[in-house]
């Protein structure tokens, strides 16, 4: 926020009322003043004639000539008579009063001028010099507060001192006090609806590439999921939970006004697009009430984003740079057999073979070379995982200008930001700018523009996707084999030890398909935004804008021919490429009409708006193969494209919108909006779709039977219900297409169409909400309390139905069923220690229920996953979304147990073999049949724990979050626990049953002796606790003291940081990430599936801030 | 505002708002019926009906895991394989743009510059879903029988109905699409569904209902029709460059031109260890090759001096999955590329040919007792095998044993003789036989391979439709 020192105007009035002159400094700042209708001093007559004067200055001015006292809080400044507030006694009584003195001071050490100091319970009071000096006469028994704007007041008791010296601390609550809502700005004190902002300043060094990772753990209720580690790699955001099966959960994001719809992308983060730094807040809107002014798109919350503009009147220059080192902590990394722990469990696996097709023993020659002696096999042979991770840079630079003349401000950055990948060969490089300007025309137009240009590149890897990848390859493959051959030369195919009885897998090296391979994405995007501002009446306002988005982006792909895969050595002459092209436009206008209007205790404003836009996209795909060798990957040297396509895809919205606030008294708020979205998404027959919602708030602490010295300083109760609606529904899902085909008659083609499902009456997913809330400040504004309780139900789902094939069909898209979310979010927060060394805490945490409440009247579940062909999870009415789906793992078969009578007589069913319950009882063990849920991918709770410490110039801040309760599967378990013998397994693993008198831990089942082997299905062995503590940030800074800083002129401030990136993570689960989610799986039904986990990275940073 | 600006139709696709208007329109849905069966003759068909008999079997492959397919060669069969339910969903698929078809066809606005097109279209859909069905009931016995487009809702109120009732749908609706065709006989086009077709499918209905009497007029409308004939040379049946129409009464139409309209036989058939040297395109990945293999039991069952085998059944020389250089015999009867330089083949898959006529002709004449009217039919057919000697000496079980066998070597790889085995009662008799057999020359089966039980003659119904759909399961599975 502005300094009311550090921002300049230019004034010339003679004889001017000053309402007028207020107006004016309103008009060339971005500060407001709260002006008491018809009070006298209005009217005072003004005379100042100054070209560059500072606000704090002016507002000296203005005080001196008509004696008024201002405050400015953030943006707002009151202003108060003081001869009217209270009669200060300017003499005091002097009985027992001794004089007291001190000096003032900022926590820089700066003198601070212009401090009110007051005997609590008096009348008596003074103000620092321009030294920050003061004096005053107190008792020993009196108390002295020290207030001054932006600080943070202060009380010290007198005793028997005569000096009193005080640093005042700034008041960051205070920062906050204005917030960003839908369509406008409110102070904080009448937002009547769940309204979360995240501390800029906690969050400011992080060394990550999007701002959505600076958020983890900073707001109640929002649970950002870091799935993959990969840079510039999409995270999971739900804001309250998932409402949705169909439609996607991501929140609406609003960049500078601008909608900027999403969605989840792993391997594009869009949020990457904006540079952090270039962002001046950020605000949460979780109710409905704050949402539903975005209508269907609102449903899931909208995260709104503001980027700086720079001020008027003043040049501020700053300068950023962080460099810091990634590395994979230990934790996390697979823990698998060793080399002679693996040539054992092979020639277990050939002992079986041989006895198997030759009814004999197996002896040593039956093994290959490599197991023959299990001696010499020590230490751990080739950990491939370690080979594929490396220590990797990160850094960031930005460039910030601002500067503004009295009518003009501009402001311009440059940012470069390169993070190379902890997998080889992957990394992330930005290159952002922005330029925006704004310019008063005259006393009534504004006008403004700006652009922000960003230029991505991207080296992606496969990960996250199944065994085939660079990391599932890198795990499950064999330790004894190395990736680099007598010369030193990476091995392109890695031939496992050969036997004619049973090999592990032969794949190709991940290093060198690593190191081969080129995939790569090329994006380019700007965010243009062009306003213009009418102020009609000096209450009534008009704003219309255009905001645009433009991107274009590139992906290649080549696979050379030197690239094999698993059991599949290269072939010369078969090289692929993947080419995909992509552009989008979208653009949309904005026009608002504001109002405000207070009269006595009411106080009025209201806001129409009407709004269109329009999205069109268009995609070409090319895959060519095979090339004849790899000089050459243009599509021109492919011997054919095989598969080609072009996608277009449009949409349009119109919108009307309205909102009324009303207050009385400040005391009794009350809020309501309207949005009306027309889309061609929607089916003719319901175009329009409509979105209200009512809010109320009351603020307890304003009413009279709080006395002025309770130790409440705000108590507000709110309340709010609203609609939103969630229309991530596909462009074009309510048409029924016709599917394109072809056929061919002897050697004529011809088209073949089929006619799909139609579903005219496709529509918008619909949320309800109700939400209850307390805003609770005490202790003198040390400590808050927000407590939040919501239930939220969104109806007429979209479902991809699963429908009997019979149909000739086998999904369905519908709206139907409907889900339940409802919780609790607790923030608290406070400074428990201030003074010199001052302590800030801030806390969150959400509880939140989700169940469905029905699904479609046919579908009694939803299955979805897959592995091998059958699913993971399932959805079921009265259980959470997404729940595991799998076999109950028993154990093993003993020969105890298979001694009774009535055991089921199958194949499976022999000692030492994995035991799974027979879930419906029918005495075969099917899969799916006999699957059943068997853990819980939501967690019980949420929370987040910011602290900052400072003492003098050195600031330590630390961030923790995590998660309690919930479940993650480890889908690479179908290989890792997978006996086949194919793959390295886990450790575990060693804990297996190898015969009667070594039946191991009895869960671990022995090398199956039948094929095809029952081992490797999904069962509660998969499924581990996902509860998690991570540090997820400590940064220790560095504030240069002033007196040094204005030795060195140029410089105004300078801050240097270390910081740590996901410091410490403690966590039962023995994956990379309790996290993760494999890309290729849909977010919601098949939540908490960890598969091959690009890992997170501990980063370790340096950095520097300067301001000139 | 203009609601023009809200009305977006996706421009890559066509929408059902303003389709069914015009003749063209329906042809081109009559072409979609033909796709799902396409599309199930190259992936899953011939293992539900070729792989699982005694013709056809696998190269063992060590270094792959289990596979859908290697578990119904050794007549491990349950109702998770994806192969039944893949069958299950495109059969429906296929049976329901029939539907729509024969739905939306009575409209009356739709414009038929010739109305034997109307004909033709209807009675391709008729004619298809009566393949449809008849493939349906084969495999699962008694399914449910839906004769129009039906909601989701309504599938699940359904039920499967008897296997009489399902052949009585399928008599009817072939019945009906010779009506149809006889009003559009001058449209013929080579690879369509015809009234001979029809035909000839209605006796091969007919014979597995066992009403020869029926099934003998039937298929000798085909004869008297002169239109087909006998190839001289077998080879010729089976060569991509120039596609058979004189013998193949239909057939499963498939081209090189790309990727959707091909199949990759060859590729999916040689040997696996053979890479390129069979296919000619060594660039192509065979790792997951190995397929549809004649066995020694469908080699045996050729007479000496059978010209057929040298085509049905060819030799590669080389290594084996042990790396032991052995002859491995593939199948003859799809061929590498022609042009594509891929792995894009272009093979049809024969349905119904003269040949079967003849010998289903022969068969429903013997099974009658009127063996010695049968035995010049599968004369004719032996003759162009190079087997001229005159076949005297049949009595009506030896002849049928006779035909049974001509049918085996006849129609290998074709999808026939799983069905035939079913249809002549051997098949338990016969799987056991070859069961046995396959055990003692490989080690390397499942141990639970070739448990022969008369349940397993009825595939079992999709793990998933069970689920889903409610419907009742086979007995056994």
């Amino acid at each position: 926020a502005q300094k009311i020192d550090e921002v300049y105007v230019r004034v010339n009035f003679s004889e001017e009322k000053l309402v007028k002159v207020l107006q004016e400094v309103e008009r060339q700042t971005e500060f407001h003043f709260t002006i008491q209708e018809n009070e006298e001093y209005l009217s005072k007559k003004i005379s100042i004639n100054q070209a560059n004067i500072s606000v704090e200055e002016l507002l000296k001015e203005i005080g001196k000539q008509v004696g008024l006292n201002f405050q400015q809080v953030n943006r707002n400044i009151s202003m108060w008579d003081p001869a009217k507030e209270s009669e200060i006694e300017d003499e005091p009584d002097g009985q027992g009063a001794m004089d007291i003195v001190g000096v003032i001071r900022d926590a820089n050490g700066m003198p601070v001028p212009g401090v009110t100091v007051i005997v609590e319970g008096s009348t008596v009071g003074t103000v620092s010099d321009i030294d920050g000096k003061y004096a005053i006469a107190a008792e020993p028994g009196d108390q002295l507060i020290f207030s001054f704007i932006g600080y943070k007041s202060q009380r010290v008791g007198v005793g028997n001192q005569s000096e009193i010296n005080v640093v005042l601390l700034e008041d960051e609550q205070a920062l906050e006090e204005i917030v960003v809502v839908g369509y406008g700005t409110q102070k904080k004190e009448d937002v009547t609806g769940s309204i979360a902002s995240v501390n800029e300043k906690t969050v400011k060094d992080l060394p990550v590439s999007s701002v959505d990772q600076k958020m983890i753990g900073q707001v109640a209720g929002v649970q950002i999921q870091q799935v993959s580690g990969a840079p510039g790699a999409g995270t999971s955001v739900k804001i309250r939970g998932s409402g949705s099966l169909g439609a996607g959960n991501e929140p609406l994001y609003v960049v500078d006004g601008m909608p900027y719809s999403a969605g989840m992308n792993q391997s594009l983060n869009p949020l990457v697009f904006i540079d952090p730094n270039n962002i001046e807040s950020i605000t949460i809107l979780k109710d409905a009430s704050s949402t539903a002014i975005y209508g269907s798109r609102g449903a899931n919350g909208v995260i709104m984003i503001t980027t700086k503009k720079g001020s008027y009147n003043t040049t501020n220059i700053t300068f950023s740079a962080m460099a810091g080192v990634q590395k994979v902590p230990e934790k996390g990394r697979p823990n698998m057999l060793n080399q002679r722990e693996f040539a054992q469990f092979q020639r277990d696996r050939i002992d079986i073979e041989v006895e198997l097709r030759e009814k004999r023993e197996a002896t040593l020659e039956d093994y290959p070379l490599e197991y023959r002696d299990l001696d010499a096999l020590s230490g751990d042979g080739t950990d491939w995982y370690d080979l594929v991770l490396r220590n990797a840079p990160i850094q960031d630079y930005n460039f910030n200008l601002q500067k503004g003349t009295d009518d003009t401000r501009i402001n311009f950055s440059l940012g470069y930001f390169n993070q190379q990948g902890v997998v080889k060969e992957t990394g992330l490089e930005r290159l952002s700018s922005k330029i925006g300007i704004e310019s008063n025309l005259n006393d009534k137009i504004k006008l403004g523009a700006s652009i922000q240009p960003t230029f991505i590149s991207q080296n992606r890897a496969n990960t996250n996707l199944n065994r085939e990848d660079v990391l599932g390859v890198s795990i499950w493959a064999n330790p004894i084999s190395t990736p680099y051959d007598e010369n030193g030369n990476l091995k392109p195919y890695v031939v496992a030890p050969q036997s004619k009885y049973h090999s592990a897998w032969s794949f190709a090296n991940p290093l060198f398909v690593l190191q081969e391979m080129t995939s790569e994405q090329n994006s380019f995007q700007n965010l243009g935004l062009a306003f213009v501002e009418w102020s009609i009446l000096p209450n009534l306002r008009f704003n219309s804008s255009l905001n645009t988005i433009l991107e274009a982006s590139k992906f290649f792909e080549y696979i050379p021919s030197t690239i094999g895969g698993s059991n599949r050595p290269p072939t010369s002459g078969t090289g692929r490429s993947r080419n995909n092209r992509f552009n989008s436009f979208d653009w949309l206008i904005e026009n608002t009409l504001n109002y405000d209007l207070t009269k006595g205790d009411h106080t009025f404003n209201a806001m129409l708006g009407y709004t269109a836009q329009k999205y069109t996209a268009n995609s070409i795909n090319l895959s060519a193969s095979p090339y004849q060798n790899d000089l050459i990957t243009t599509i021109n040297a492919a011997q054919a494209i095989d598969a080609w396509g072009e996608g277009v895809e449009k949409w349009s919205m119109i919108s009307y919108l309205g909102r009324l606030n009303y207050s009385f008294k400040q005391r009794y708020l009350f809020t309501a909006t309207f949005r009306s979205d027309g889309s061609s998404r929607f089916g003719s027959d319901n175009r329009f779709a409509m979105f209200p919602s009512v809010a109320g708030a009351w603020r307890i602490s304003e009413e009279d039977f709080f006395g002025a010295d309770s130790w409440v300083d705000n108590l507000k109760l709110r309340v709010s219900y609203g609609k939103s609606g969630n229309n991530n529904i596909g462009n074009y899902a309510h048409l029924a297409n016709i599917s394109a085909g072809s056929y061919i008659f002897n050697n004529t083609q011809v088209n073949g169409f089929s006619v799909g499902l139609s579903n005219p009456g496709l529509t918008w997913e619909e949320s309800n909400q109700i939400d209850v809330g307390v805003d609770f400040d005490f202790l003198k504004n040390r400590a808050f309390l927000v407590v939040d309780l919501f239930v939220r139900k969104s109806e007429n789902m979209l479902l991809q139905d699963v429908i009997p094939a019979i149909t000739g069909f086998n999904t369905q898209t519908i709206n139907q069923g409907s889900v339940q979310n409802k919780g609790i979010e607790i923030a608290l927060g406070g400074t428990p220690i201030a003074g010199d060394f001052n302590w800030t805490i801030n806390g969150n945490i959400a509880f939140n229920r989700n169940e469905i409440l029905s699904l479609n009247d046919n579908t009694v579940r939803i299955l979805a996953g897959n592995n091998d062909g059958n699913p993971t999870h399932v959805s079921v009415v009265g259980k959470p979304i997404g729940q595991f789906f799998g076999f109950v793992l028993e154990g093993i078969y003993t020969e105890e147990y298979l001694s009774q009578p009535g055991v089921v007589n199958s194949p499976q069913v022999y000692e030492g073999n994995v035991k799974y319950k027979d879930v419906n009882g029918d005495g075969i063990i099917n899969d799916v049949l006999d699957y059943t849920i068997i853990g819980n991918p939501h967690p019980d709770f949420i929370f987040g724990l910011t602290n900052n410490f400072s003492y003098k110039n050195l600031d330590l801040g630390i961030i923790i979050n995590g998660q309690y309760g919930g479940q993650v599967m480890n889908g690479l378990r179908q290989t890792t626990d997978n006996l086949q013998g194919f793959f390295n397994v886990d450790q575990d693993w060693e804990n297996r049953w190898r015969s009667r008198d070594e039946p191991g831990d009895g869960i671990h089942s022995g090398v199956p002796k039948v094929r095809p082997s029952w081992g490797h299905r999904v069962s509660t062995l998969w499924v581990e606790d996902a509860s998690y503590l991570r540090i997820g940030n400590l940064t220790l800074g560095y504030t240069i003291p002033e007196s040094l800083v204005k030795k060195l002129k140029v410089v105004k401030s300078s801050r240097l940081y270390f910081t740590v990136q996901n410091l410490a993570m403690f966590t039962q689960y023995k994956g990379a990430n309790p996290e993760g989610q494999a890309a290729n799986q849909n977010n919601t039904l098949v939540p908490g599936f960890d598969m091959t986990s690009y890992p997170l990275s501990r980063t370790m940073s340096m950095g520097i801030n300067l301001s000139f | 505002c203009s609601h023009d600006f809200l009305d977006i139709y996706p421009e890559t696709t066509l929408n059902e708002g303003n389709f069914y208007q015009s003749e063209e329109q329906f042809i081109i849905l009559a072409n979609g019926c033909y796709i799902p069966l396409r599309d199930f003759e190259k992936n899953t068909h011939w293992v539900i009906s070729e792989l699982i008999s005694d013709n056809t079997s696998f190269q063992y492959n060590n270094r792959t895991g289990e596979a859908v397919r290697g578990v119904i060669d050794q007549f491990i069969i349950t109702a998770e394989n994806r192969a039944y339910a893949d069958f299950w969903n495109l059969s429906y698929n296929g049976i329901n743009r029939c539907n729509k078809l024969l739905l939306e066809i009575e409209r009356p606005e739709v414009k038929w510059s010739d109305i034997g097109y109307k004909h033709r279209s209807s009675g391709e859909a008729l004619f298809l879903r009566a393949l449809y069905y008849f493939n349906l009931v084969r495999q699962y016995g008694g399914v449910p029988l839906v004769l129009k487009p039906i909601s989701a809702d309504e599938a699940l109120q359904m039920d499967r109905s008897e296997e009489t009732e399902v052949y009585n749908s399928i008599v009817s609706d072939l019945n009906a699409a010779i009506t149809e065709f006889e009003s559009a006989s001058n449209l013929n086009e080579n690879g369509r569904a015809n009234l001979y077709s029809s035909y000839a499918l209605l006796g091969k209905v007919y014979l597995t209902l066992k009403d020869y009497s029926k099934a003998e007029a039937a298929l000798k409308k085909v004869m008297d029709s002169n239109k087909y004939a006998l190839l001289a040379n077998y080879a010729d049946l089976f060569n991509p460059g120039s596609k058979d129409y004189k013998e193949t009464i239909f057939s499963v139409q498939y081209s090189e031109i790309n990727r959707e309209l091909s199949n990759r036989f060859i590729f999916m058939f040689a040997p696996w260890t053979s890479a390129g040297s069979i296919t000619m395109r060594p660039a192509i990945n065979m790792t997951s090759a190995g397929w549809n293999m004649p066995t020694t039991d469908l080699r045996n069952a050729f007479e000496e001096g059978d010209l057929r085998k040298g085509v049905s059944i060819k030799i590669w020389n080389g290594p084996d999955w042990d790396g032991v250089v052995r002859d491995i015999a593939y199948t003859g009867k799809y061929q590498r590329p022609i042009s594509a330089p891929d792995d894009r083949t272009g093979d049809n898959v024969p349905v119904l040919r003269y040949s079967d006529v003849l010998l289903m002709y022969a068969e429903a004449l013997n099974e009658q007792g009127r063996t010695g009217e049968a035995l010049a039919y599968v004369q004719q057919v032996r003759n162009r095998a190079g087997l001229t000697a005159p076949l005297s000496g049949y009595d009506q079980a030896s002849l049928a044993n006779l035909i049974a066998k001509e049918r085996q070597v006849e129609f290998c790889f074709e999808n026939q003789r799983w069905y035939d085995l079913k249809r002549t009662g051997k098949a338990v008799e016969v799987m056991t036989a070859h069961g046995q057999r396959e055990k003692a020359e490989k080690d390397f089966l499942f141990s639970s391979a070739y448990q022969i039980a008369p349940y397993k003659l009825l595939a079992p119904l999709p793990a998933e439709q069970i689920l889903i759909n409610g419907l009742e399961q086979n007995p056994g599975y």
